[in-house]
Formats: structure tokens, C-alpha cells, sequence
């Protein structure tokens, strides 16, 4: 398939280009009532496709959407950590804010001879818990949310801004297996 | 006396008069994955999959252009994904002949559905 579709063509045609402008990821662009398909490294000069992929402006803009993306990643695999919740005397309970304040709440209600039920993540599941077992659930909480936004989070948003090249933040392994 | 029959146009000059005019197809297209429908009151519907590499941001051209910028859907059914299949809009930028995507941080089939007129 050529890269440039002049006029007059059919609806066939366009449709044909069009199918291949997506199969190969190329954009479309107008000139002169002629398409042109285009990768993200060509830009359209005076009706000339011409390749644009080793000047700085372009590998900027790359690492630049490369940087965005990774950071996406951060975001998904943090927030998917912190979804995953904690087991805590074989039951899974969540492990977020809300979580850890209803503890610190609870906990400062109860004497210290008082024993409440505790319900895990699946609303079903429980432990019935003594104030010192609440402290120690909402410690470990406390302890896995301040790994993930003291430690964690804040160094790999800090890699990834830093990172000079993409193959630098390629090599970025984003692990929240804490 | 002549009595001209009653006619309604839509916004794009096509007579959408249900009384004398239902909707039919007029043309179909297929090609691998991607098709298109065309209907006689210029209503046209298509989508398609694209395979797209990890991290890239890349553009879906419409196979058959709409006269304005048409509905569109644009999803990521993948497997490794923790959200339930097709509930991402991972699109934007959609004017009448093409929108953009936000490839996600693996390589992906997406699916993508656009309608109007």
C-alpha cells in the first residue's frame, strides 16, 4: 500500500487506506484534497513525507509521553496494591485511609477489656478483635500505606521524571510487592 | 392541484420522513476487523480492532468519514487489565475523520466504535 491516496478515489479506496493508515498506526492528513498517511516520526512538507525521528524536538515529545505513561503505570499498580487489601488472622481486610481511620476511631472508643467484631474485605468474613489487636490491624495498614506513599510512590514518580532516555525508563521496574 | 409529498430533512440534507422513506443499508464494507455500515438516511456506524504497542499514543482513522464529529467508543478488553473488560475511554480528540488513543503500559488489541452522521 502507498502512502498517499490522490484524488479521485472511491469510498473503497478511502475505506482501504484508512484500514491501512490503522493496521500500520499512521495518521491521516489533508493536502490539496490528497491523504497522506503519516507515522507519528513524519511530519507533511511541502507535499513530501518526511521522517522527523532524530531530532530533539521529537525525542523529547517521545520520553515526554513515554514519562506519561509509565506514570499511569505507577498510578495503576499503587492504587491495585492498596485495592488488594491485607490479611490479617487468615482474614483479608482493605487496606485504605478510610480503613485505617474507622480503626484509630474504633480503637479509641474501646476499653481495654472490650472485644468487637472486625469484618474483612468481603463484608462476611470477621475476627473479633481486642484494642490491642485493632492497634495492630491498623498498624500494619498504617505501616503498608506510609511504604507505598512515602517510600515507594514518590521514587518511582521521582525515576521517571528524572529519566533522561527511554530506555532509561524502560529499565524502571515498578513493583508494589510490599 | 398538485400535492407535493411531505418530506423531512435532517441537519444534513437527508430526508429522514419515516412515513415515505424507511432506513435501509446501502453499502457494507469489511475488511479484516474493520467495517462499516452505511444507511440511506446517511446514518453510518463502523469500528474495527487495532493491535497497539506498549505505551503508544497513536490516531484511528474513521474508514468512512462522518459529515460531523460522530459518537464513538474506543475500549481495552484485555485480560491483564484489573477493570472489567470495556470499561475503559482510553480515546479523545475525535473530530469527523479520526480520534486519538492512549495505548496502555502493554501491547493490546483495542476495539473501537464510532456512529452518527
Amino acid at each position: 500500500m502507498i502512502n498517499i491516496l490522490e484524488q479521485p478515489y472511491t469510498e473503497e479506496q478511502y475505506a482501504n487506506f484508512a484500514v491501512y493508515c490503522n493496521e500500520t498506526q499512521r495518521r491521516v492528513e489533508d493536502f490539496n484534497g490528497n491523504k497522506y498517511a503519516l507515522l507519528s516520526s513524519e511530519i507533511l512538507k511541502d507535499c513530501e513525507i518526511t521522517d522527523i525521528s532524530q531530532t530533539s524536538d521529537y525525542l523529547a515529545q517521545q520520553l515526554e509521553q513515554a514519562k506519561q505513561s509509565k506514570l499511569v503505570e505507577n498510578q495503576q499498580k499503587r492504587d491495585e496494591r492498596i485495592a488488594k487489601g491485607i490479611v490479617y488472622k487468615d482474614v483479608l481486610f482493605d487496606a485504605d485511609t478510610d480503613q485505617k481511620v474507622n480503626l484509630i476511631f474504633k480503637s479509641s472508643q474501646m476499653s481495654d477489656t472490650e472485644t468487637i467484631n472486625w469484618y474483612g474485605q468481603d463484608g462476611f468474613s470477621k475476627i473479633s478483635c481486642t484494642k490491642q489487636e485493632i492497634f495492630e490491624l491498623g498498624g500494619i495498614i498504617g505501616t503498608l500505606l506510609s511504604k507505598i506513599w512515602e517510600n515507594l510512590n514518590p521514587e518511582y514518580i521521582s525515576k521517571i521524571n528524572n529519566a533522561k532516555t527511554i530506555d532509561e525508563l524502560d529499565a524502571i521496574n515498578i513493583d508494589y510487592g510490599v | 392541484m398538485y400535492d407535493h409529498p411531505r418530506s423531512a430533512y435532517n441537519q444534513n440534507g437527508y430526508n429522514v420522513n419515516t412515513n415515505t422513506l424507511k432506513r435501509y443499508v446501502i453499502k457494507t464494507y469489511l475488511s479484516g476487523t474493520s467495517w462499516y455500515t452505511k444507511y440511506s438516511d446517511g446514518w453510518i456506524e463502523q469500528g474495527g480492532i487495532i493491535n497497539l504497542a506498549s505505551a503508544v499514543t497513536g490516531t484511528i482513522t474513521f474508514i468512512a468519514p462522518f459529515i460531523a464529529t460522530p459518537l464513538w467508543y474506543m475500549a481495552n478488553p484485555a485480560t491483564n487489565d484489573t477493570n472489567p473488560p470495556g470499561s475503559r475511554q482510553l480515546g479523545y480528540g475525535a473530530t469527523n475523520l479520526q480520534f486519538n488513543i492512549i495505548g496502555q503500559t502493554y501491547t493490546a488489541n483495542y476495539y473501537w466504535y464510532a456512529f452518527g452522521y
